[in-house]
């Protein structure tokens, strides 16, 4: 291929990237340490991020948030991935298929669903707490944050972890049995390395999304759970406008999550294997 | 002792069914070869003396103990995969030693057998390679030490060969086969390649559908096949249809051959002739007396190496001929030729048994 036709293939993707990735990163970074009103550097709004109780408090819970419910996705994920290989094909592709579902839906959609399931006057709550007065459910918490986000995480990573058991070549475990190993065995030395690189792939991806997560978050508890994106959000809306302050703070979350992200990706290409 | 018995073993999988009433005695030191299509019930039967599959009804012991309920990892048998199985993520070293490893043997005991092993298969110096590093027949010859480092009392081969070149496939044949001596380990083996069965085992057991065949060895299952089946599967054989006469006289089209190995007294009747049981001239003087003899014209030579195959148009059924190369003088297509054949080597079968 002529040099000219690699550039006009190319292209698109230059022109997507330049546009929406690296101008809106250049521009956060520039504005991050510029004074709003007399456009001169400034390390103000950075030093806020350390010092300001809301948004130290904001990063821990993101963090802690966003690990929390990586966990319980990589737990119902891997779960159901290997659950799944009790299935045969056409079962596996009907569950992968009902899996896709969620993905398509809006966080804000899926937030009204939850609140018609699980809210104050919920259908859950109007059972258990009203006719069986047993206990009520708060939507509004940190756990039914948690659990509406898993309906769309749990999906997410057991789609990764039913496609890793699938390839997951069955005679390598009969071949360990037929060496002497027992099924912790097998699991120890043969599945878990062979699954580790998708389970940290599937880790990266819902970890990642999590720290972004916004809308369902926004839809369900407003800005009463203090989170970095919401944050970033108050900082853009009419009641906190301080755009410089967003920018440090988008600062902080692209970094966090870039650096956890290279983190588990080194680990991932470390553990992946060639066959 | 036997070192492995199999008795009238049932498997199904949903309504298949994949073995049924298998019987079968090993001696130790024995190489034994399952051969027959895809789906002939002969993976199964390995897999459920591996212990990956359970019986639905009968028994297999492995030197007189009763197995049937002993989980896999708990049975003396090492077996190696069609597909290499190795464990992508550690080293043939480390591959090797699984079993040492399970075992908690000591590290010095376990690298000297590595060593040793490694030796065995002519693999030596590839200890700290990956599999992705190997080619296929090292791989395979890997998961053959890998087998026997755990020093099974059986060893159990699924097609071990078939995922290979033909030239390694050869080579790895032989080897396979002469280790097997050496060591005088009992083995079982399932191929679809009737070369393979002929060429490695004491004893081969032919199978289809699910059911035997016929066992014996593989001169036995070459010379005098139980029924065309067998005559069709294991080497190349032409077919002829035809009828018998009092058990000694087999008519084809207005042909009369005279045969001494029949299955049938009259009736129809199915005659198997195998390629080097027919000889070939151009003039009939030349025929010795007593032959059956037919008249034909050449429609193709193929040149095999060793052999010449010449497919003769007899009243319009074609019929293989094969003659070693050094005997062979030249006959074209086209040529009208004489074919004929001793009364003592055709078979003759009853018509209702069917080749497939």
């Amino acid at each position: 291929m002529k040099r000219i036709h690699l550039i006009l293939f190319l292209s698109p993707m230059v022109v997507f990237l330049l546009m929406f990735i690296i101008y809106p990163y250049i521009y956060i970074i520039i504005h991050a340490f510029m004074d709003d009103f007399t456009g001169r550097f400034t390390l103000r709004y950075v030093k806020n991020l350390f010092e300001k109780w809301a948004f130290t408090n904001a990063w821990r819970n993101s963090l802690m948030f966003s690990s929390l419910s990586t966990g319980i996705a990589a737990i119902f994920g891997s779960i159901i991935g290997w659950i799944s290989t009790k299935f045969d094909d056409r079962k596996r592709g009907i569950i992968s298929s009902l899996f896709s579902i969620p993905m398509t839906l809006s966080g804000l959609v899926v937030a009204f669903a939850f609140i018609v399931l699980l809210g104050r006057n919920g259908i859950f709550n109007i059972i258990f707490r009203d006719f069986l007065k047993l206990f009520h459910f708060d939507l509004y918490s940190w756990t039914g944050l948690a659990i509406t986000y898993a309906f769309f995480n749990i999906p997410l990573f057991s789609l990764t972890m039913i496609a890793a058991f699938r390839n997951l070549n069955t005679s390598l475990v009969e071949a360990a049995r037929n060496l002497g190993a027992n099924i912790f065995q097998v699991w120890r030395y043969v599945i878990i390395p062979v699954l580790a690189p998708s389970f940290l792939a599937a880790t990266s991806i819902v970890f990642a999304g999590m720290m972004g997560a916004f809308g369902t978050a926004l839809a369900l508890t407003g800005m009463a759970k203090n989170l970095l994106s919401i944050q970033i959000y108050s900082h853009v809306s009419e009641s906190n406008y301080n755009i410089p302050q967003a920018d440090a703070l988008a600062l902080l979350l692209g970094v966090t999550t870039a650096t956890i992200l290279l983190v588990l990706n080194t680990l991932e290409r470390r553990l992946r294997i060639k066959e | 002792m036997k070192a492995l018995v199999v008795k009238d073993l049932h498997k199904s999988f949903g309504n298949v069914r994949a073995v049924v009433g298998f019987t079968l005695e090993m001696e130790e030191g024995e190489f034994v070869t399952l051969l027959g299509p895809s789906g002939c019930g002969k993976t199964t039967v390995l897999r459920t003396v591996a212990g990956f599959e359970k019986a639905d009804k009968g028994e297999i012991y492995i030197f007189g103990k009763l197995s049937n309920d002993i989980p896999p990892e708990k049975r003396d048998v090492g077996m190696v995969f069609q597909n290499y199985a190795l464990f992508p993520n550690m080293t043939v070293a480390q591959n090797i030693a699984f079993s040492m490893m399970i075992r908690k043997e000591p590290q010095d005991k376990i690298k000297k057998r590595v060593g040793e092993l490694l030796e065995l298969v002519q693999l030596s110096g590839l200890e700290n390679r990956y599999p992705h590093q190997l080619s296929g027949g090292q791989m395979q010859r890997v998961a053959l030490a890998r087998a026997l480092a755990k020093n099974p009392k059986i060893l159990l081969l699924d097609e071990p060969l078939s995922a290979l070149d033909a030239k390694v496939r050869q080579q790895l044949r032989g080897e396979i086969r002469k280790l097997q001596m050496k060591l005088g380990i009992t083995t079982l083996f399932v191929t679809h390649d009737q070369e393979e069965a002929l060429t490695m085992s004491d004893r081969i057991v032919v199978m289809k559908d699910g059911v035997i065949q016929q066992i014996g060895s593989p001169r036995q299952i070459y010379d005098d096949p139980i029924n065309p089946f067998v005559a069709h599967f294991v080497g190349t054989s032409s077919f002829l249809e035809g009828e018998m006469l009092d058990g000694k006289i087999f008519i084809w089209k207005d042909e009369r051959f005279e045969v001494r190995k029949s299955k049938v007294k009259n009736g129809k009747a199915l005659m198997v002739l195998r390629p080097t049981h027919l000889k070939m001239v151009k003039d009939e003087e030349n025929v010795p007396d007593g032959s059956n003899v037919m008249k034909g014209r050449v429609s193709l030579v193929t040149f095999l190496g060793s052999v010449v195959r010449v497919h003769v148009m007899i009243k319009e059924e074609e019929i293989l001929v094969e003659m070693p190369s050094e005997d062979f003088w030249g006959f074209k297509e086209g040529d009208e030729v004489i074919v004929y054949f001793s009364p003592d080597f055709p078979l003759v079968f009853p018509k209702e048994q069917n080749i497939q």
